[in-house]
Order: C-alpha cells, then sequence, then structure tokens
C-alpha cells in the first residue's frame, strides 16, 4: 500500500495508507491516549479518549484541487466535530491536533465520567501500578470528584467468571476489549454484556463460564483491575516484581514468557512479546502452568535407596552410586545393558549431554518418551521438510495456503490455533482435514472430512495431482521408497482416491495446484495423522517436495509433537537410530519398547529416567523397573517410577536455570534463569555431567568391557553455555547457534512496553529484550534430504467394530499442571462416542462402558459429544486416570464398546 | 391553511382506506403498477429526487440523494422501513400503520422497486405488537393480488416483504443499530463509514427509511412532482403528519404542509384547538425530545427544516410536545433526560455516564429537594462534556433537554437552590470531595 | 417437548426470511418467551442450540431488550408510560391508581401472580395517554376511575392472556368509550375521529367496516404462512 504524509501537532509522519491517527502519532511520539482501542483488535471508538481535531486540504468542487490561501499552503478544513483518532484513517494532508484546549477539554471530560462510576480503590487493586487508567488520571484527570458518592453504581464485588478469571463489575470501563478478545482473536465469543446504559456489564455464559483456553489473556488487556486471575489475585503490586525471560515447554509452541517474581517467588506468568512465535499472547496452560516451579512436593536432595527405602543423601554420595553402579554393569555386561530415557521437556543441552554420555558409554537405547503401543518412531519428516529460517507465521495472509491435516491445535498447541487463524483473517488459504470436528475448523476456508479409510486416500489423491502439475520430482527420485510409493499412485486412479475421500477429483486437483501454486505453503499435522502410521505423513513430505519451495522461510510442515522440546530431543539424538542431527548411527539401539522388553530379558540391565515417568503409565514398564538392576529416576517430583529407582536425582525447573529449545518450526530459543534451583536440584545438563565425572573418577575404569572412555577434562562444562557452545559446534544444522547469537536476534515486536506504555496500552505483555530465537537453516536446502517412504499404515490384528483414537488434551494428566488453577478444568478420564452410536447401545453420558480390544479391556465412563463421528472412541489417554496402554494394540487400537449394566 | 387533500393521512378523506378493497378502489396499488410496468427503476429514483422529499425520521436528508449513494451493480441490496418510532411525544408512523396501512406497504415495494431490492424488513418497535399484525395480514392481501412475491405482474420483479418486531430499545431507531438488531444482536449503532448505503444489512448495500417518508412515494409516483411540489415550501416540500400532544386541547396527529406556523397547529381549531384551560405556553419541543426547546417567543416559526433550525431547534421527527406554565423546566428536562438514560446503549462513555450524571444530580434536585450550586455548574459541565464527544445521536439528544432547560429557565434552577438551602435541618447527603 | 417440536413450522417460516439465522433471535425469543411464560436460562439456551449460537449472545440479547424477561412476571404485565408527555396528563395517578388496587410497586408482581406493573417510555400513543400496555395490547385512555373496569376485565381474559403469552403475538388494542366501556379496536375498522375529552360534540356513529375484518382465530393456531402473527 502506498504512504501517506500528513502532520500531526506540527510533526510531519509518512505511514502506510489505512493507519489510523492513533497508530501515525505513535509512529511520530505523540501520545494520544486510548482504552478502547487495541492494535490487536479492530478499533471500535466506543470510549471515546482518543478525541482529536482533525482537518483536511479544502478542495475547490469546479476544479477539485486544493485551495491555496496567500502563502501558497493548502487551506485545512477542520472537521465541525473532533475525531476518534482510533477510527479515523489517515488521509494525505491531513491536520491533526492532539493538544488543542478543546481535546484536553473533551479528554479531560472522558477521564471524568469514565472516573465517575469507578471504585478508585487502586490501593487494593491488583492492576494499580501498569493501569492506564490510574495513569492517564494523573495526566488528564481532575484533582477532585464532582460525582456524588451516593450516585456510584454499585455491583457486588469480584464475581467468578470462569474457574480462572474474576471481573469486578465496579472497575469495568466497558471498554469491550476482552469480549473482542475472545470473539476477534480467540475466537471463543464466551463473553457478552448483559443488560445496557449504565447497567451494562460483562458476562459469560458458556458451559462452563468463560470456557476457553486464552482467557488469561484478557487480563492483559483489560485496562484496568476490572478482569484478574484467580492466579495472581492479591498476590503481589506489580512494582515489586522482576520480570524474567523464559519460554514455555508445556507445547511445541515455545511461547515466550517472563515470570514475574518478586524475590525468589514466582507471582505470575505473562506473555512476552514475540512476533513469530506468540505475539502478545499465551494460552491460559503457559500462564496457569508453571505452578510446578513451586510445587511443597519438589524433589530437593538426591535419595538413594538403602534397606528398600529411598534417603536422603548427599550429591556426592549420590553421584558415587551412580557411576559405581553404571560402571559395574558395564563393566560386567557391556554398554548395551544401559539405557536411558529423557522427556521431551527439557532443554537441548539436557538432551545433547544425556545422549552423549550414554554413547559414551557404548550404549544406543537411547529414546525420548515412555514408548508403550501408541509410540511412534521419531518424528524426521516434521525436521527435514520444516520451514526455513526467518519464518514468520504472523506476516501471512493472502498468497499463503495452510493444510493443516490430522491435527487438533487448539489441544496440541494451542497458540498455533491462533496464529492459523490469524493466516485465515488476513486471507490466507486454511484447509482443516480430519476425522473429526476441531475448532480449527471454524476459521477454516475449507474443511475436508473423511472417515478412517478416507484419510490415507486424501493425501495421495492429493499428491498424485500434484505429480500431474508439477515436474519437480528431482529431489523425490532420489529418496528410498519413491519408486514404489509412486507405482502405488500409478495403481489407483485419482477418481477412487477422490471417492474414498469423499472430495471430487477437481476438487483434490484444485487444492493441489493452490497448494504447488500459492507463493507460501504450509502443511500441519499433529498426533490423528501421525497415528495413521508414517504412510500419511510421507505422502504429505511429497507434496511438501513437490512444491519446490522447502527449506525457504514460510514454507514447509510443522509436526505437532507432545511436550515442548520434542524436535530438541531428536535433534539432539536422543533416539535409537540416529546421533545430533539426523545423523544415522551404524548400530541402532533399542526404543523404550525395545528397552522395556531387554530389561525384562536381563538384557538391559540400568535405566536412566530424566523427566519421564513410564511407571504412570505402563504396566510392561513397571515390570521392566522391577526386573532391571539399577534404576535412576532424575526429575522435579518423587514419580511413580521412583518407586523402583535406586537413585533419584532432584532437577531443577525451567524457571530455575538457563537452556535453549527447539520448537515445533525448529526455532531455537533461550530461556533465562528466573530463580535459584529448589532445594540442592541441579539442571538436568549439570547432573549428567557430574554423572560424567564421577565416572572418570571410578577407580576401577575398565573390567570386561573396556575402560569407560569419560574425562574429566571432557565434561567440565561450567555453564550452560559451554554445552551450548558445542551443541552449536557439534550438531549438524546448529552452526552459529550460540547464547550470544540467540541474545541478539532483535525485540520481536512493535507493541509490547512502549516509551509512553501508559497511555499506549496494549496489555502487560512485556517486550522481548532477550531475544526472539533463530530459526534453524533448512536440513534440506542442499537438497539432501535423507527420508526414506516405508509406506506403512497402522494395522490392526482385528476386525472390531469401533475404532480407538487417542484425543490429546491441552488440559491432561501432565505432572506439571499438578497443584495449578488448572486442575479443576482437567478433566476425569471418559472416552468419548457418538450420539448415534450412543443411541444404538442405549449409552448416556456417565454411564460406564467397557472397551475390549485384542490387547485387553477396560472400564470407563462414556461421554456422549455431537461432534464425535460414529464408529470412533476417543480417549483422552493423557489423564493419570486413562490407562490407555490396557487396551491399545498400536497408534490406533479396534475395540468393541459395550455398556456396563451394572457391576 | 388546511389541506384539500392529505397526501398520507387518506383516512381523512376516504374513511374506510384501511381496507385493502377500498384502497384499490381509490387507485391504491396503481402507482407501483404503473412504475413496474411503465418506469425502470431509475425513473423512480429521479422523481423522488425531483419531488424532494426529505426524510420524515428526523434528519430530513433528500430521499433521492440517499437512493442515489447506492453503489453501483452491487447486488442483493436490502431495503428497510423504520418504524421503531420511540421518540416521546412522536407517534405519526403508529397511526399510519393503523389507518392507512396499504399506502405504506405499496411506498415500501415501489421504492424496493426503485432501488432494486428484493427484500424488504419492515422493522416495528416490539411494542407495536398489533400494528405489527395489522401489517402482516395488510401484505398478506398484497401477495395474494399478486403485488408482491415472484415474477410480479409478470415484470419479472420479484419482492418479499417482512415485518419484524423489536423488542423494546429506542436506540433500534438509529438505522445502523437497526440492522444490528434486525441481525439478531444488542441493537447498538455501528461505525460510519461505511454508510448503510454501501454496507448495511448483512454488510450489503441498504436503503433505510421511516415509514412516513416511503408513505409519501406512492402519491409523488401516482400525481407528480409538479402536484407534490405544490404543497410545502421550496427546500420542504410536501406535508408533514406532525404529532401534537402535552397540554393542548386536542392532542393528536394532524397532516399540514410544511411552512405552516406552530400557532397554527396549536391554536387552530381544526387541530390543536388552542391550549387547555386557556394556559399560557411555556415549553414547547418541537421535533421530539431529541428537539432543542422553543419557547412562547416562537410561535410564529413556520413548520419546516430550515425555519427551526434557524430557530435554534429542530423538526425532527416532527412530534410536537407543548407544555403549559404549570410544569416545573428542571422536572421536563429530568424526566426526558430519564428518557435518554434509559435508552442509552452504554457502548460509549459520554452517554452512558453523562445520561447517569445528570438523572443522578436531577433527580436529587427536583425529586428530592437538594440542590447547590455547585450543582448547576455540574450539570453545565456535563453537558458540555457530552456535546459532540459520543459514538451517535442518541448521547448528543440528551444533551438538548437539559442545556435549554438550563437556557431558558436558568432562574428556575436557581429558585431550586434557594429553596434548598433555606429548608431548615436539611442537608444535603453526603457528597465525598476530595 | 422442546420448542422446536412445538413451533417446528413456524420457526422454519421465521428462519426463511433472513439470510442468517441469527436474525432469527428475536422472534425466537419471544416465542420461547410465550411458551415458557419467561425467559428462563434453558429457554434462552434452546434457543441458542436452535440458531447455533453462542448462549452469551443470546443471553446479551435478552438483557439488551426490555420486552424480553428473564425473570417471572405476571399472567399480564402492565406497563405504563410514564414520559414526558404522558407524566403531564395523568399518568402518575394513573400509576398510583393502579398500585392502590393491586397493593403493588413498579417492577413487582401481586401475590396471585396476575398483574406484574412497569413504568415505562414513551410508547407512542402519546395523544390518547395515559396510556398503557397490557401485554402489549395497547389500552388508550386509561384515566385512574377506569382502572377497576380494567382490572377486572383483565382478570376474566386471564386464561386468554395465558394462552397468548406475554409477548404480544396474538396483541388486539383496546380503548375505553366516552362511556367508560373497554372495547377492542377493530383491526382495518374505518377511519373515527378521535374523541376528545371535554368535548361536547356527540360521538360519531361508527359506520360498520365496509369488509368484514378478518375472522381471528389465530390464538388457537398460529399461523405459519407468510404473515404470521409474529
Ligand atoms: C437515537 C436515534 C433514534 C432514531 N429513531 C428513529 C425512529 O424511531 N424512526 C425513524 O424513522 N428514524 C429514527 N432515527 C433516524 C434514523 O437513524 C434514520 O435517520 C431514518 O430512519 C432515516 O429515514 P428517513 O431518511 O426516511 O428519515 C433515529 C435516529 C437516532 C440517532
Ligand atoms: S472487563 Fe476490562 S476489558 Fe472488559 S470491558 Fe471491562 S474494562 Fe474493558
Ligand atoms: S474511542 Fe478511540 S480509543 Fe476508545
Amino acid at each position: 500500500m502506498s504512504d501517506v504524509t500528513l502532520t500531526i501537532d506540527g510533526v510531519q509522519v509518512t505511514v502506510p495508507a489505512g493507519t489510523n491517527i492513533v497508530d501515525a502519532a505513535r509512529q511520530a511520539g505523540i501520545a494520544i491516549p486510548v482504552f478502547c482501542y487495541h492494535p490487536r483488535l479492530k478499533p471500535v471508538g466506543m470510549c471515546r479518549m482518543c478525541l482529536v481535531q482533525v482537518g483536511t486540504p479544502k478542495v475547490d468542487p469546479a476544479t477539485r484541487q486544493p485551495v491555496l490561501d496567500a502563502n501558497g499552503q493548502p487551506v485545512i478544513a477542520m472537521m465541525p466535530k473532533l475525531q476518534t483518532a482510533c477510527t479515523t484513517p489517515v488521509s494525505p494532508g491531513m491536520v491533526v491536533k492532539t493538544t488543542t484546549e478543546e481535546v484536553r477539554f473533551a479528554q479531560r471530560g472522558i477521564l471524568e465520567f469514565l472516573l465517575t462510576s469507578h471504585p478508585l480503590d487502586c490501593p487494593v487493586c491488583d492492576k494499580g501500578g501498569e493501569c492506564p487508567l490510574q495513569n492517564l488520571t494523573m495526566g488528564w484527570g481532575p484533582a477532585v470528584s464532582r460525582f456524588d458518592y451516593n450516585d456510584k453504581v454499585h455491583f457486588e464485588k469480584p464475581v467468578k467468571l470462569g474457574d480462572l478469571i474474576y471481573l469486578d463489575r465496579e472497575r469495568c470501563i466497558l471498554c469491550g476489549r476482552c469480549v473482542r478478545f475472545q470473539d476477534e482473536i480467540a475466537d471463543d465469543p464466551v463473553l457478552g454484556f448483559d443488560n445496557r446504559g449504565r447497567n451494562w456489564m460483562i458476562i459469560s455464559k458458556s458451559d462452563p463460564p468463560f470456557n476457553s483456553k486464552f482467557s488469561g489473556n484478557t487480563t492483559d488487556i483489560c485496562p484496568v483491575g476490572a478482569l484478574t486471575s484467580s492466579d495472581f489475585r492479591f498476590k503481589a503490586r506489580v512494582w515489586e516484581l522482576q520480570s524474567k525471560p523464559v519460554v514455555c515447554t508445556l507445547c511445541p509452541v515455545g511461547c515466550n514468557l517472563t515470570l514475574d517474581m518478586r524475590h525468589d517467588r514466582l507471582m505470575r506468568v505473562m506473555p512476552r512479546e514475540n512476533a513469530a512465535v506468540n505475539d502478545i499472547w499465551i494460552c491460559d496452560k503457559g500462564r496457569y502452568g508453571h505452578r510446578f516451579i513451586e510445587a511443597p512436593d519438589r524433589l530437593t536432595t538426591p535419595l538413594v535407596r538403602r534397606n528398600g527405602k529411598l534417603v536422603p543423601v548427599s550429591w556426592d554420595e549420590a553421584l558415587e552410586v551412580v557411576a559405581d553402579q553404571l560402571t559395574l554393569i558395564r563393566a560386567r555386561h557391556g554398554g548395551q545393558a544401559l539405557a536411558g530415557l529423557a522427556g521431551p521437556q527439557l532443554s537441548n543441552e539436557d538432551l545433547y549431554l544425556f545422549q552423549k554420555l550414554l554413547r559414551e558409554l557404548g550404549s544406543e537405547n537411547i529414546d525420548t518418551g515412555i514408548g508403550g503401543p501408541a509410540a511412534l518412531p521419531p518424528d524426521e519428516i516434521g525436521g527435514w521438510l520444516a520451514p526455513g529460517p526467518n519464518t514468520d507465521l504472523s506476516k501471512l495472509g493472502s498468497g499463503t495456503v495452510v493444510l493443516v491435516i490430522g491435527a487438533d491445535p487448539e489441544e496440541e498447541a494451542p497458540l498455533y490455533m491462533l496464529r492459523l487463524r490469524g493466516i485465515a483473517q488476513r486471507g490466507g488459504k486454511l484447509v482443516v482435514a480430519g476425522l473429526r470436528p476441531t475448532k480449527l475448523e471454524r476459521s477454516a476456508t475449507q474443511v475436508v472430512r473423511y472417515r478412517p479409510e478416507g484419510e490415507l486416500a486424501f493425501v495421495q489423491g492429493l499428491l498424485k495431482a500434484a505429480l500431474e502439475h508439477s515436474s519437480r520430482t528431482a529431489t523425490l527420485e532420489r529418496l528410498a521408497g519413491w519408486k514404489e510409493l509412486r507405482a502405488a499412485l500409478e495403481r489407483v486412479s485419482l477418481n477412487n482416491l477422490a471417492t474414498a475421500c469423499g472430495l471430487t477429483v477437481d476438487g483434490l486437483n484444485q487444492l493441489a495446484k493452490d497448494f504447488l501454486t500459492a507463493s507460501q505453503s504450509l502443511i500441519v499435522y499433529g498426533w490423528e495423522a501421525r497415528s495413521a502410521g508414517p504412510a500419511l505423513t510421507e505422502a504429505l513430505a511429497a507434496l511438501m517436495l513437490l512444491s519446490g519451495r522447502t527449506g525457504t522461510a514460510n514454507n514447509g510442515i510443522i509436526a505437532l509433537l507432545p511436550g515442548g522440546n520434542s524436535r530438541g530431543a531428536i535433534e539432539m539424538g536422543v533416539r535409537p537410530d540416529a546421533g545430533p542431527g539426523y545423523t544415522p548411527r551404524k548400530q541402532r539401539g533399542l526404543d523404550a519398547n525395545g528397552i522395556w522388553d531387554a530389561a525384562r530379558e536381563g538384557k538391559v540391565r540400568a535405566i536412566w529416567l530424566a523427566g519421564v515417568d513410564p511407571a504412570a503409565k505402563l504396566p510392561v514398564a513397571r515390570a521392566a523397573l522391577e526386573a532391571a538392576e539399577f534404576v535412576i529416576v532424575q526429575d522435579l517430583f518423587l514419580t511413580a517410577s521412583a518407586e523402583y529407582a535406586d537413585v533419584v536425582l532432584p532437577t531443577a525447573s525451567v524457571a530455575e536455570r538457563e537452556g535453549t529449545y527447539t520448537n515445533a518450526e525448529r526455532r531455537v530459543q533461550r530461556s533465562r534463569q528466573a530463580c535459584a534451583p529448589v532445594g540442592e536440584s541441579r539442571p538436568d545438563w549439570q547432573i549428567v555431567a557430574a554423572v560424567a565425572q564421577a565416572l572418570a573418577m571410578v577407580p576401577i575404569g575398565g573390567g570386561r568391557n573396556g575402560p569407560i572412555p569419560v574425562t574429566t577434562e571432557a565434561w567440565s562444562y561450567m555453564v550452560a553455555a559451554d554445552v551450548g557452545n558445542e551443541i552449536a559446534a557439534q550438531v549438524p544444522g546448529y552452526a552459529g547457534i550460540t547464547y550470544a547469537a540467540l541474545a541478539a536476534t532483535g525485540t520481536g515486536g512493535s507493541w509490547g512496553r512502549q516509551f509512553d506504555d501508559a497511555i499506549y496500552y496494549d496489555g502487560t505483555s512485556y517486550t522481548n529484550t532477550e531475544g526472539v530465537g533463530l530459526v534453524l537453516p533448512a536440513l534440506a536446502s542442499k537438497g539432501t534430504v535423507n527420508l526414506t517412504f516405508t509406506g506403512k499404515v497402522t494395522r490392526f490384528a482385528d476386525e472390531r467394530p469401533m475404532l480407538l483414537l487417542e484425543q490429546v488434551l491441552a488440559y491432561d494428566g501432565d505432572r506439571h499442571l499438578r497443584g495449578s488453577k488448572l486442575q479443576s478444568l482437567i478433566p476425569r478420564g471418559y472416552a468419548a462416542i457418538s450420539a448415534d452410536d450412543a443411541a444404538k447401545l442405549n449409552i448416556h453420558s456417565g454411564d460406564r462402558v467397557r472397551l475390549i480390544s485384542a490387547a485387553g479391556e477396560m472400564v470407563i465412563p462414556a461421554r456422549v459429544l455431537a461432534d464425535v463421528p460414529n464408529g470412533i472412541i476417543l480417549l483422552p489417554a493423557g489423564l493419570a486416570d486413562v490407562m490407555a496402554a490396557e487396551i491399545e494394540t498400536g497408534p490406533r487400537t479396534r475395540v468393541n464398546l459395550a455398556k456396563v449394566v451394572t457391576e | 391553511m388546511g389541506l384539500t387533500e392529505h397526501i398520507v393521512m387518506r383516512e381523512l378523506d376516504i374513511p374506510d382506506i384501511s381496507d385493502f378493497a377500498v384502497y384499490r378502489r381509490h387507485g391504491g396499488w396503481e402507482a407501483y403498477r404503473y412504475a413496474l410496468t411503465e418506469k425502470t427503476p431509475a425513473d423512480i429514483v429521479q422523481m423522488v429526487k425531483d419531488s424532494g422529499l426529505r426524510g420524515r425520521g428526523g434528519a430530513g436528508f433528500p430521499t433521492g440523494v440517499k437512493w442515489g449513494f447506492l453503489p453501483k451493480g452491487v447486488y442483493p441490496r436490502y431495503l428497510l422501513c423504520n418504524c421503531d418510532e420511540s421518540e416521546p411525544g412522536t407517534f405519526n408512523n403508529h397511526q399510519i400503520i393503523d389507518k392507512n396501512p396499504h399506502q405504506l406497504i405499496e411506498g415500501v415495494a415501489l421504492s424496493a422497486y426503485a432501488i432494486e431490492a428484493n427484500v424488504a424488513y419492515i422493522y416495528m418497535r416490539g411494542e407495536f405488537a398489533a400494528a405489527a399484525r395489522t401489517l402482516e395480514r395488510a401484505i398478506a392481501q398484497a401477495y395474494e393480488a399478486g403485488f408482491l412475491g415472484k415474477n410480479i405482474l409478470g415484470t419479472g420483479f420479484d419482492l418479499d416483504i417482512y415485518v419484524h418486531r423489536g423488542a423494546g430499545a429506542y436506540i433500534c431507531g438509529e438505522e445502523t443499530a437497526l440492522m444490528e438488531s434486525l441481525e439478531g444482536k444488542i441493537g447498538q449503532p455501528r461505525l460510519k463509514p461505511p454508510f448503510p448505503a454501501v454496507a448495511g444489512l448483512y454488510g450489503k448495500p441498504t436503503i433505510i427509511n421511516n415509514v412516513e417518508t416511503l408513505a409519501n412515494v406512492p402519491r409523488i409516483v401516482e400525481k407528480g412532482v409538479a402536484w407534490y411540489r405544490s404543497h410545502g415550501t421550496e427546500k420542504s416540500p410536501g406535508t408533514k403528519c406532525f404529532s401534537l400532544s402535552g397540554h393542548v386541547n386536542r392532542p393528536g396527529n394532524y397532516e399540514l404542509p410544511f411552512g405552516v406556523p406552530l400557532r397554527e397547529l396549536i391554536e387552530s381549531p381544526e387541530y390543536g384547538g388552542g391550549m387547555k384551560g386557556g394556559r399560557p405556553v411555556k415549553i414547547i419541543i418541537p421535533g421530539g425530545a431529541s428537539a432543542p426547546w422553543l419557547t412562547a417567543d416562537h410561535l410564529d416559526i413556520p413548520l419546516d427544516y430550515e425555519s427551526l433550525a434557524a430557530a435554534g431547534s429542530m423538526l425532527g421527527s416532527g412530534g410536537v410536545i407543548v407544555l403549559n406554565d404549570t410544569v416545573s423546566a428542571p422536572y421536563v428536562a429530568y424526566k426526558m433526560d430519564e428518557f435518554f438514560k434509559h435508552e442509552s446503549c452504554g457502548k460509549c462513555t459520554p452517554c452512558r455516564e453523562g445520561t447517569h450524571w445528570l438523572v443522578r444530580t436531577l433527580h436529587r434536585m427536583v425529586e428530592e429537594g437538594h440542590a447547590t450550586a455547585a450543582d448547576i455548574d455540574t450539570l453545565h459541565s456535563i453537558y458540555r462534556q457530552m456535546a459532540g464527544n459520543c459514538f451517535c445521536l442518541l448521547g448528543e439528544s440528551a444533551v438538548m433537554p437539559i442545556k435549554s432547560a438550563l437556557q431558558l429557565f436558568p432562574h428556575e434552577f436557581e429558585a431550586l437552590v434557594k429553596r434548598s438551602s433555606s429548608r431548615n435541618g436539611h442537608q444535603i447527603p453526603l457528597i465525598v470531595r476530595h | 417437548m422442546t420448542l422446536l417440536d412445538i413451533h417446528q413450522a413456524e420457526i422454519e417460516t421465521i428462519l426463511a426470511r433472513y439470510a442468517s439465522k441469527r436474525s432469527a433471535v428475536l422472534p425466537l425469543l419471544y416465542l420461547a418467551q410465550d411458551t415458557y411464560g419467561y425467559l428462563t436460562d434453558e429457554a434462552i439456551r434452546e434457543v441458542a442450540t436452535i440458531l447455533d449460537l453462542p448462549p452469551t449472545d443470546v443471553f446479551e440479547v435478552v438483557g439488551f431488550y426490555t420486552l424480553f424477561y428473564n425473570r417471572p412476571v405476571g399472567t399480564w404485565v402492565l406497563q405504563v408510560c410514564d414520559d414526558v408527555p404522558c407524566c403531564f396528563c395523568g399518568a402518575e395517578e394513573l400509576i398510583a391508581a393502579l398500585k392502590h388496587s393491586l397493593g403493588i410497586n413498579e417492577e413487582e408482581t401481586t401475590p396471585d401472580g396476575m398483574f406484574t406493573l412497569q413504568r415505562v417510555k414513551c410508547l407512542a400513543a402519546c395523544d390518547r395517554a395515559p396510556v398503557l400496555q397490557a401485554n402489549l395490547d395497547y389500552v388508550y385512555d386509561v384515566t385512574p376511575d377506569r382502572v377497576d373496569t380494567l382490572l377486572n376485565n383483565l382478570r376474566e381474559r386471564a386464561a386468554e392472556a395465558r394462552k397468548r403469552g406475554v409477548s404480544g403475538r396474538f396483541a388486539e388494542d383496546y380503548e375505553f368509550t366516552r362511556d367508560g366501556r373497554l372495547v377492542q379496536i377493530e383491526r382495518f375498522s374505518p377511519y373515527r375521529p378521535r374523541e376528545f375529552a371535554g368535548e361536547a360534540s356527540p360521538p360519531p356513529v361508527t359506520p360498520p367496516p365496509a369488509v368484514a375484518p378478518e375472522a381471528d382465530s389465530g390464538i388457537d393456531r398460529p399461523e405459519t404462512r407468510k404473515a404470521s402473527p409474529l
């Protein structure tokens, strides 16, 4: 768009056409006060705080030329009334006056009006200190109140809007920001206004009330203390807080957070602006789910099992036990008798050192996660084909095609839902395909819904159609398995594929063509897509490669994996088949399930669990841990697995340490330390290094299987950055990703805290001064994609009628959510079925049902949901009381469903 | 100077005109048939433009000009008939529907043809429940007679007219609030631009006109521009149905050509029949509650848009409220602003807070008898802080009663203060001043 | 029976009028209000479900418009206009008389559940002041001395009122004749000059309607054709 030059208070500014006066003035360093206006929301002009004088050059109606005065200057016709700067777009030659007596009078007037009904309870208000009403009152407001105190409208003091948010209606200035945020940005229209006039008030009538995963953001953008979070109410005064920048590790988005600390205590979690990742928002999981940091049951000292009991010991003692036992077992049974599992919440440093040590000890038995019937091999596609450097979803709009397939972003990666929705709102094409409806669908420009038999047909249909429109098959031809895939595609007709997925041939062709010809195209897939088997994601990879744009900014595949750093774990080589940077290992180790089997057979004898709790979910794991000779549990809490541990090592939480994390887009972000570690806990990387050091000192050293190849010098990392530097030097693709580089990557956006944030009130989101992360260069940039097309699909042992799908929930049994305000929002275990299926079996929500598979059976309450397709059962396997492993035969399971009449 | 023939209130000339057959017999629907079969929509727009017909809903904007704002070639278009009539003192739309409904429907149909709309909604205030049924039945008759529906009179023109009832909100008379309400939302005004002609109902080009405005259209087409212009004044052609209420002998609706002096409306035995009990006129509110007040000094002002504007007031909706010397000006202002406070939608600060503050202050002064000199200053500043700063005209209108009362009858406010401070034992209730 | 079961045909006709389902929210709320007596939370949610709207949006609408009652109201809701000019033409006296006869204050309901009394703003019938609406039936010229006649009449018609509901979907208008009888105003009745109080001239004879007004049995069978009584 072209630029427009105008004059504001005598200052000339040039801004893009379409900019409103408030934003134009901001660029000129002129503050126009606002309340209802928020740069991320559509202007509404309700509060009238931003009234200014506006004039435009007078035009001679006859000649259509500007009228000039004696000095040759254009004559300015001032508008008779003041205009709201937030709703008035700039125009060439416009003259704006923001400080005249008239403007001041109006602004003072509006402020006085707003204060008439305000309770003026700043001393006890949580917003005090960062409240624009308070600030503007200081700047503009009257010194005395002319309003009769008895005339104030009184409301019952705070009412609960939902479990997380309280509303103080007396403080509300009815700017509608919260309502508009929920409608426009979150697409959860759960807030509204009841009544009218002076009795207007915010209500929420969803079930449960304020049912939104983004509710906390309303407390940020509420310009007064009307909305407060149950998590922070009356906790602290904001001027006592110190903001510490960290990265959220609770999902693969990696939102930038600040932990607001009072001394060493966490008071609240706020978003830290990063336009490319979370903008100025975070989801409620990130905001309220960090109470685990201060959980009273955090481990504070190392524990060692003595006479069957875990007893506190010093680090030296614990490390000695670990080193002795590992050395012994290794000496007796070789390095392959060792195994290690690390969780996807750990940082790159932790993960890198974890696999490094195990591999130095001669073990390739390394994996992320806990295994179980539903476990899948590490996702390579989302790594090889991740979008390239400078990726910024906030910049995408028209010209972009996004295919979201088999994913539920709202649950798997909440913030991505906002980002993807934003692309559609800015004119991009958002195709949402899946077996069942998800919330993102409401924002989609096209919805594709297929039956389970149709999902592979859909992707293959797209690929087949794309092959007809693209000649860029060179990259593909080099890939193992491509010939077979291609041959398979040639054997089926597009017509049959279209029929199988419920689209038309034209529809498939159109979509494929759109995807290939778009200026940017992205594919996002999640658990549902991955659980179909690799064939589905492989076909997506081929489709992406056909676009010829992989590895460039904003083009590629984003795989939604569980946990905050699954991508990092894969890239750091915490997997049995490849080392750091997707380098295949000569010898493949055991994956988690292999480890469980081997342990029961006595082949694996020492198991090291870092940030994982397999015993909580897997009977096989319990048996394996029971059988193992030596078990190390390294965690924040005394987990179920710790029951089997010989040594328990307390780790520092994300708040208590530095680290880097790689998000789903392969953006590496740095998280800082916000407080001292609890008790004697240490960061995982330090623990690993300390174990290595202890190993190096074990006197017996060698034994039958050779000397311990670990030296003190090689393992003497002082700070996390030392590990970071080694990663940058050693891990393919991570060259240049040093701590210094990560800290120097800009401020992350345009709003946040501004030079005069009292007035430019955009919320309490903080400006990002700590780096916004770097997207890794594409692995595939040199055309050396190393993918294999296996063509594998999830197969079933039997033909039971119902298909059981795991459902990922944002609020699940994750032990990190313990003790947080989210706990009341975590549902009890259930199996969700469609209304039709329920009717057939006379099942009502709450009835107990029996699910019987080839592997076993389980009894669980049913939940009848309108949007579950017939024949499908959704099982939220992440909930603590759902033992999915009891019945699962693989990532997907065929089951019989029966109502339990009476027990 | 009465009318020889009424343009809108034809029930006065033809007693049974509310009956479809009678309406038909007296030339009803002929203008429509003529337009559809012999004129293009553009011809009708031109005719309305030439007639100088001005919107009767309050602003007096030339109807033909408004129709001309429709963007070319954008369809569908909607026609909305504004029958939210809720302005205190205004009740002529009500009577038109009750007594001459077919002319309104023909007007709606004819105007829809002119602007090329195939759907028209008549938005009635929720309280006009029985009137809504009247219209529904009259519309049904028009369908039966083949004037509405598909391929009307074989011309290929389709038109559906629906009655939509509001549910109690004056603000829904504001054109964009009306559209919000019709879309099933709370009735709050929208930002303008875009104007309804460009993006109105469902974001489509929309024309909205008042009942009386649309009821004029068939007669303009039937009798021609020259005939129409022979009524009223040069700039305010035609007639206006004035709603006369208050302390007059014969309150009611009177259709007069524009330009008739106020005095005639009030005093002529044909119309107002003079003041009840012969008491003197004190306050005249000439254009519904939103109009600045006039006094007995203004009785000779001609009732047309220009003259009233020149006198500092407005013709507005044509609801003329005449009050005698028994009323207290502060009390009238209080009642009026109570109305605006009650109807304030809450969207913008000055209207929501200002009306509340005004009413609370006035309530204390006139109902509780506690008034201070500071209250008068406060009243002055409240309306000044509101004036020109509100989102829509409701808030701006709320300024008028109090501003008029303070300007025209300052001594009555001062008297309240005196009375209050001379009362023994009465204290002003607790006022916290910091 | 759900709202949709009871009024299926009518709801479909209503929906057919609009390009967007949401537009039907006011008519459907009227239907729900008449079906359930007032708008219970469940009734509001039911409307939201029928229209695929977030419940909050429908609650908003109920809260904004004054003719929706989210609390129980009497069989007859009496709404007296107390606006200028009515307040100078007997409205206050009328309200006082009603309060006296009913023994309740504004915004209250009589113990027998028969009447709810409200003050409302201008009803656009200023020439017929004092004026009130009973379940949105206009009653013109209600001078205080006519209150008892009015209330008795309404009590007699309680069963009818319950059947019709409070939303005025089957509203009729009433007026007092000069001799104090309460009569229904015929729809499509020919024009009849207004009777001015205090005027000496005899009341004009009412000529019979040129065409018999449509027989109105709409009360028992809601019309669902184009001209439904909504
Ligand atoms: C608060 C407010 C209330 C209004 N109420 C009405 C009304 O009840 N009836 C009406 O016709 N116009 C009303 N108007 C004017 C309308 O906005 C609009 O100007 C009118 O319907 C246009 O029709 P016209 O051009 O035929 O006058 C109101 C305006 C405002 C600001
Ligand atoms: S709660 Fe806050 S954000 Fe919402 S309307 Fe009130 S002041 Fe605005
Ligand atoms: S009206 Fe512009 S900021 Fe509220």
